[in-house]
């Protein structure tokens, strides 16, 4: 079931795409990582999606809403922390989230202590949101977008600003999220971060959708291996199998096999194989570390 | 809305502004019934000269049309107070809590203007009758008549009004410049420029500056509190019409910007 489909969204600042064109669509109880380099359009997109800006072209659809009425009765399933956390400086984390109880209409007045023993921050007392760290902050608008119950929640860099055992807390706390049915979409500028959670990807460079993969298949392009390139990939893959007890290995083309396993015994693979009458015509270590990736990604798409 | 209302009487109460507010009014109040009460008895003024200087004692009575003659001063304050509502929406960022949560703009800024609106109106009544209390203290409970009170509830009523047509401009201003230092400079600018305008003009053409009274809001709220029975019916009819296009026109603007608005 789709949650959410974007088709050509389109935003102009002074006569500059920083959103263009992107189309992609959510699954439910997926965790979606958009990535982009800071002023990629990450936060404009999500802008658009919770109606804080409005597109300049194409279409956003909600919950299979596409209609001005109808998102905005979407928006309800939806919970959000766009750029940095909002709350009232001067209250404390409760009063903050009965004022939000009350506003919204949730019947529940024990939806505060639970969404605050969600995050964690049952014991701040009196003290005030503005006195908060990041991480708790953070951690309390995160409880604002849970006290709603929503089924889809926007977060935008939500580890922006925090210390390493913060950003553990904040990546748990969504792990748990997802573990019970709720659909996430979050930045990044930080892809090792992502890939710790996210399922899919979206990675935007300029405004532009430049790529869009599954977990899986990132952690395909970023896998290290051997790539052998022989004349006889079959009777490779057989020697291989037989005398060293490769399994993990792939066809790539009529020529390249690519191994995963091993990797430190790339001399043993080569005079097993020429000693068997394969022609060995190269073989090197490929794939990349995430980083390189991403870099590859962005700098493929400038 | 009214939930939306409800949540931001509950913020405003968590804090400490209304109470500070409420012992700000009190104490001009008694600062203000104990001055003029020093003053009448040793100034020997009548009150064709100056009704409230020529009062002859300070009651709970004479009390009602001194509080309105200080409500436009008094009503500069709790509007102020009452304007941080819609300020700390844009400064604190949580209107985009409303707003992506699926709140309609229309419902988000109608609800601010009438909880300005309404905090505004029950401070300039909590002045009233602090005002009253302090003049039945120092000069007894004074000749209350129906057509006192019913005098009374009428200019109340105009006072009202006209305090809602500058929380209409206060609210549109907070919602359409989303930033709290310049929202509060231009609507000191907006505020007080006409006061001055009309002031300067009164010197040199005083009947072009006696017609402008007509239509500028503070110079209104003063003419209906003090010489609100002098005015014909002619008069009287068109400074509410004045006081609601005041009202209506900022709103309409104000929510045909919001809607289009992108939200930083």
């Amino acid at each position: 079931m789709k949650v959410l489909e974007t088709r050509g969204l389109t935003k102009i600042y002074g006569g500059a795409a920083a959103v263009d064109n992107v189309s992609l669509t959510i699954e439910k109880g997926d965790i979606y990582g958009l990535i982009g380099q800071n002023g990629a359009g990450k936060t404009t997109f999500m802008r658009m999606v919770t109606s804080l800006a409005h597109p300049d072209s194409g279409e956003i659809e909600l919950f299979g809403k596409a209609d001005d009425a109808g998102l905005q009765a979407a928006r309800k399933r939806m919970g959000s922390v766009i750029e940095h956390p909002a709350l009232y400086p001067n209250l404390t984390a409760k009063q903050n989230l009965e004022y939000y109880r009350i506003q919204r209409g949730i019947p529940n007045k024990g939806a505060v202590q639970q969404s605050l023993e969600f995050v964690g921050l049952t014991n701040t007392g009196k003290k005030k949101f503005k006195d908060f760290s990041m991480g708790m902050k953070q951690r309390l608008a995160l409880a604002l977008t849970l006290m709603s119950k929503p089924d889809f929640i926007i977060l935008d860099e939500p580890i922006n600003g925090l210390d390493p055992i913060g950003i553990v807390e904040i990546r748990e706390l969504i792990k748990s999220l997802s573990n019970s049915g709720v659909t996430i979409l979050l930045s990044s500028h930080i892809l090792t971060e992502l890939s710790q959670i996210a399922t899919k990807y979206a990675f935007i460079h300029d405004g532009r959708l430049v790529k869009n993969l599954t977990h899986a298949q990132l952690q395909e392009e970023c896998k290290r291996a051997l790539s052998l390139s022989v004349d006889d990939v079959a009777k490779t893959a057989a020697l291989l199998e037989t005398n060293l007890g490769i399994t993990d290995y792939k066809q790539v083309s009529a020529t390249e096999l690519r191994v995963y396993e091993l990797l430190d015994k790339v001399p043993e693979i080569t005079h097993l194989l020429t000693s068997e009458g394969i022609r060995v015509s190269a073989a090197h270590e490929v794939g990349d570390s995430l980083e390189d990736y991403y870099q590859k990604i962005i700098g493929g798409a400038q | 809305m009214l939930r939306i209302m409800q949540a931001d009487l509950y913020r405003f109460f968590q804090g400490k502004l209304p109470y500070v507010t409420a012992a700000v009014i009190t104490l001009f109040s008694a600062m203000m019934v104990f001055v003029f009460q020093t003053a009448i008895s040793t100034v020997n003024v009548s009150t064709e000269e100056d009704p409230i200087l020529g009062m002859e004692v300070i009651n709970g009575a004479e009390a009602v049309s001194m509080a309105f003659g200080a409500m436009n001063l008094i009503m500069w304050v709790v509007l102020a107070v009452g304007a941080i509502i819609s300020m700390a929406l844009f400064d604190s960022g949580t209107i985009k809590n409303e707003i992506a949560t699926g709140m309609g703009r229309i419902q988000l800024y109608l609800s601010r203007l009438a909880v300005t609106s309404g905090l505004t109106v029950l401070f300039m009544a909590f002045f009233l009758a602090v005002v009253v209390v302090f003049g039945i203290i120092v000069g007894g409970l004074g000749d209350w008549t129906g057509d006192l009170v019913l005098d009374a509830l009428q200019v109340f009523a105009t006072q009202a009004l006209f305090a809602v047509g500058f929380c209409s401009i206060c609210t549109f201003l907070a919602f359409t410049l989303r930033r709290e230092g310049a929202a509060i400079w231009v609507y000191i600018g907006v505020s007080f420029a006409p006061v001055i305008l009309v002031s300067l003009l009164s010197l040199a053409w005083p009947d072009i500056a006696g017609f402008i009274a007509h239509y500028e809001l503070a110079s209104l709220m003063d003419l209906f509190a003090e010489h609100g029975a002098l005015l014909t019916s002619f008069e009287f009819v068109r400074g509410l019409l004045v006081g609601l296009a005041y009202i209506a026109v900022p709103a309409v603007a104000g929510i045909l910007l919001f809607k289009r608005a992108d939200i930083k």
